[in-house]
């Protein structure tokens, strides 16, 4: 099912408007992350999707249906809340069957249809247990089957992966992939940790302020960000940021630009060709794998993950070079351009 | 640290002995003759265990009507405290209606007025309703308790919100979530307001004394006045009766005793 907002906007009782102007088509049987930071308005987009709080203007469509003033049991929505929100006096098995007993679904086939869920989630072999016997990675794949019980129109996932430990997350971000796909349902899920959505999300919504900053592929998302915030929150590690005035003599850079975000792997060996930054080397640590170099530019810090031992020039590759407005908008760079 | 422990157990079995002395007192003395009862000094145990005190005392009244009575009583006003007390708990605990606030404190504020001050009102409301001797005056002021509602109310409060969207979004109606999710998961303390409720209303004395005046409606504890006569007190026949009147209750509360101390002690589940 694809979710239209059509001019969506939501204002609290006491009057603040907290979603401005929320106007996007997520598209059918995809994966999509809503990131952003706390209070950035991701639970709340998600909830206005779920029906469990009403827009205070413009409309919601799900496929061809407008939903707006139905709620979320109409709307056949299957949740997944962040703690779970288990029934504790059930077991598993019981758990997963509840949705479907409320829907009057004949025994044979709510159960049946329970243990193919249990089989694909995999707590099949968990069905006789209550959730509190349960690790917190088994309550989550209840929880996600029993969301998947009543053959939902969208599945709604609230921070997911939040309550778990690191080396679950990074399981249980594949599972939640890999059933998205077994099943095809189009998935919604809340996350304001940037790779968990740029590992798994065919799509991602980034919000900041009730408003949605860019609403794209991961990989377009990270490459070609509209604004200095997508910069700074998509990315491992964070984009380097720099005042203007500290390049123009190496650059040239629209008028009116003010920073200059610069991707850590986008400082590489000096090649030709390419412009010529004069830095000095601080220090360069490397981890197994990982590499990073703290290279200082005048009085600016630069991190790279490029490069491996003391320089006094680099280059910048252009793909990971932008330049934005004081008021953090994204200006083109003309790199073929003259310097003044 | 051992002999903390050992102190710990003495304090224990005294306090435990201490409760206990008045029940072994009555069993002992429904054994005894009225002379060997009223003796000083006491005797612990009675030197000829008299049998015939408690056919004495079981057809003293009409125990049998008695019981029934109790037993009717018991039940009937356990049973609609339950039920009235739970659909308010869940309405205070889960649901947003106007006044709300203001409703539940005025209902706390019930629980200052002394039970002793509403004897004489309910007495006029329901003489007035021309209930008095019947199972309605007996059951009727009792199906109500705020206390019952206030305990049950922080009970289900406990129950996370996200627990009860989770149940809307399941297709699971108000009823459902309350009688599907919320009850089974207070169930010891639904257990221990019932329990209260019953053990409360089978010993209640005053109440069914003041509302009854035939035999065909009196309740137990009513029955034990029976041995009051112009001579005093046959204390052997009452503490026989007294006996057979508090068994069932100890037997409910050694059956249902884990519930009990559950209840009080924890009103909440993990979330």
């Amino acid at each position: 099912m694809n979710v239209r907002f059509e001019h969506v906007t939501l204002t609290y009782n006491n009057g603040v408007e907290v979603l401005h102007d929320m106007d996007f088509e997520l598209p059918d049987g995809e994966l999509i992350a809503l990131l952003g930071p706390s209070g950035g308005g991701k639970s709340t987009t998600l909830n206005l999707v779920s029906g469990l709080l009403r827009a205070t203007t413009g409309k919601i469509f799900f496929g061809d249906d407008e939903v707006t003033e139905k709620d979320a049991l109409q709307r056949g929505v299957g949740m997944v809340f962040q703690n779970y929100a288990l029934y504790p006096h059930m077991t598993v098995l019981e758990n997963i069957v509840f949705p479907m007993k409320m829907a009057k679904v004949t025994k044979d086939v709510r159960n049946e249809r329970a243990r193919a869920l249990a089989k694909l989630v995999r707590v099949d072999d968990q069905l006789n247990k209550k959730p509190g016997a349960l690790s917190g990675g088994q309550q989550q794949r209840v929880a996600i089957a029993r969301a998947l019980a009543k053959n939902p129109s969208v599945l709604l996932l609230d921070e997911p992966l939040s309550n778990l430990d690191a080396r679950l997350r990074v399981e249980m971000r594949e599972e939640i992939r890999r059933i998205q796909q077994a099943t095809g349902v189009t998935t919604i899920f809340v996350t304001h940790d940037q790779s968990e959505a740029m590992h798994v999300a065919d799509k991602i919504m980034v919000l900041n302020d009730g408003v949605i900053q860019q609403f794209d592929s991961p990989q377009s998302l990270y490459q070609n960000p509209q604004n200095q915030f997508v910069a700074r929150f998509i990315g491992e590690p964070v984009i380097n940021e720099v005042p203007a005035t500290a390049l123009r003599e190496h650059l040239v850079l629209p008028a009116t630009a003010v920073t200059v975000g610069i991707r850590p792997e986008a400082i590489k060996s000096p090649v030709m060709d390419a412009p010529v930054l004069p830095v000095t080397a601080e220090r360069i640590q490397a981890f197994g794998r990982d590499r990073q170099a703290t290279l200082r530019l005048g009085d600016y810090r630069l991190v790279t993950t490029e490069i491996i031992e003391a320089v006094d020039q680099v280059s910048l590759d252009r793909t990971g070079v932008y330049a934005f407005n004081a008021a953090g908008e994204r200006l083109p760079i003309d790199w073929d351009g003259k310097r003044a | 640290m051992q002999s903390k422990k050992i102190l710990v157990y003495i304090l224990l079995v005294l306090g435990a002995l201490t409760m206990l002395l008045p029940f072994f007192w009555m069993v002992s003395t429904a054994f005894k003759t009225g002379f060997e009862a009223l003796q000083t000094p006491p005797t612990w145990l009675p030197k000829h265990f008299q049998w015939g005190n408690w056919v004495r005392a079981w057809q003293a009244a009409p125990f049998a009507t008695y019981l029934i009575n109790s037993v009717v009583v018991s039940l009937a006003t356990t049973l609609g405290q339950l039920v009235t007390s739970i659909l308010a708990a869940f309405a205070f605990a889960k649901l947003n209606f106007s006044g709300k606030k203001v409703l539940f404190t005025i209902l706390l504020a019930t629980m200052m007025v002394p039970g002793e001050m509403l004897i004489i009102p309910n007495f006029v409301t329901l003489s007035e309703l021309h209930l008095v001797n019947t199972y309605g005056a007996l059951i009727v002021p009792w199906l109500a308790s705020f206390f019952a509602v206030f305990t049950l109310r922080q009970s289900f409060a406990s129950v996370p919100d996200q627990l009860y969207y989770a149940a809307r979004l399941d297709g699971a109606s108000d009823w459902q979530f309350l009688w599907r999710v919320l009850v089974p998961n207070a169930k010891s303390t639904i257990t221990a307001i019932g329990l209260l409720q019953i053990i409360g209303s089978w010993n209640s004395f005053m109440w069914p004394l003041i509302v009854t005046n035939t035999e065909k409606m009196r309740t137990l504890p009513v029955g034990l006045q029976a041995f009051s006569s112009d001579s005093g007190v046959q204390y052997p026949e009452l503490m026989a009766a007294s006996t057979f009147v508090i068994l069932p209750m100890v037997v409910m509360y050694l059956l249902l005793n884990k519930y009990v101390v559950a209840g009080i002690s924890n009103t909440g589940i993990k979330g």
